[in-house]
């Protein structure tokens, strides 16, 4: 128990620490830490909620085996979002191998956190709006679609954007740039700053 | 600052992530050019909007389906390197004699199978014996019954001046003719 909340305090490298000596509980901590983040970001990744839980497992997966890889010097959430980036990559391109590749617009229906208090013609109107979103990111380039996630839903700096992505400051800056552009475009177009107000 | 250099800043100027007078120069431009504010607010409400997307939780047995993977993947691992160590195992029974013992093993496999292989050959019976009887290549050369045949035979122990020597020779038999 003592170890458990001692555990908790860590920080996500001195938990990485214990898990490179075979700490379990360590591990499970990350886990927890990272799960809704990483499949969040698999989601508006891949548009597919099923195939982000799937990623992520696979994510945790090779952080376990290679936990050793891990320097004890650098920063866990860039060097994790750099594995689970390159798998969403490697996924995507095992479709594009097998030609099963489409852009993947689903249209399925995460029930969404804060309808509990809303009548049944906001939750669709929320649902509405959700669906818009989705669509918004996933019509953005791949490589825009990254960086765009990245910079606003998991809030990382340009520095960390360029160790995950591995490319310049000034491609990811431009990406994020263009990527916004083309968002807000189609936001005035599709009429949804009004919608939201 | 031109409306261009501004509107390319905005995200970085939203971010805070602008050095002081840059910081400074945005603000001052954004005070009295409407369009670039505009331009501003605009992306201000995009950045909002996009915020309030879902983030929906993941599956209550995440961690559950995590710890089977990895238990699978370590009894899957350990069965590999029992299997490894096994075959290793074998492979040094098999060459615990010593390396002549091995050797001789070799060539006289090796030599079998050339055997087998010599008498298997489509050859017709006379030239057949022929060929097995004479292992003399100037014979055989000499030979012109021999039509149809696609490999030789040649183990001879003396040369032609009748001196021991050991002589091996496989090869098609047009080499003979």
């Amino acid at each position: 128990m003592n170890q458990e909340l001692s555990n908790e305090q860590k920080s996500d490298e001195a938990l990485m620490e214990s898990v490179k000596n075979g700490d379990m509980t360590a591990f499970d901590l990350l886990v927890k830490r990272y799960q809704k983040p990483i499949v969040n970001y698999l989601y508006r990744l891949t548009g597919n909620f099923a195939l982000a839980e799937d990623i992520a497992q696979d994510s945790f997966l090779i952080l376990y085996r290679k936990a050793k890889l891990f320097h004890s010097t650098g920063c866990f959430k860039p060097w994790f979002y750099k594995i689970v980036t390159n798998l969403y990559k490697q996924d995507l391109r095992k479709k594009k191998f097998l030609f099963r590749h489409r852009e993947i617009v689903s249209d399925e229906m995460i029930e969404f956190q804060k309808t509990d208090s809303q009548s049944p013609s906001q939750k669709i109107e929320e649902k509405e709006i959700q669906s818009q979103i989705r669509q918004l990111i996933n019509s953005l380039p791949k490589k825009q679609k990254m960086a765009v996630t990245l910079h606003i839903f998991e809030e990382f700096t340009y520095e960390e954007i360029t160790d995950v992505l591995g490319c310049s400051i000034g491609t990811v800056k431009s990406r994020i740039h263009y990527g916004l552009q083309s968002i807000k475009e189609k936001v005035v177009r599709m009429n949804l700053l009004s919608v939201r107000r | 600052m031109k409306c261009s250099e501004v509107k390319f800043n905005l995200i970085s100027f939203i971010n805070k992530e602008l050095s002081g007078q840059e910081n400074n120069e945005i603000q001052n431009h954004l005070q009295m050019c409407n369009d670039c504010k505009n331009e501003h607010d605009l992306l201000i409400k995009t950045y909002d909007l996009l915020r309030t997307a879902e983030n929906p939780e993941p599956s209550e047995d995440f961690l559950l389906r995590l710890h089977q993977k990895i238990e699978q993947e370590e009894s899957k691992k350990v069965s590999e390197k029992l299997f490894l160590r096994m075959v290793i195992q074998r492979v040094k029974e098999s060459f615990s004699s010593s390396l002549i013992e091995t050797s001789i093993k070799v060539v006289s496999i090796v030599l079998i199978v050339l055997f087998i292989l010599g008498a298997i050959i489509p050859w017709s019976t006379q030239e057949t014996v022929y060929a097995f009887e004479n292992w003399n290549i100037s014979k055989m050369k000499n030979t012109k019954e021999i039509s149809v045949s696609y490999f030789f035979l040649n183990i001879s122990f003396e040369n032609e001046e009748g001196r021991p020597f050991l002589k091996f020779r496989v090869g098609s038999s047009q080499d003979l003719f």
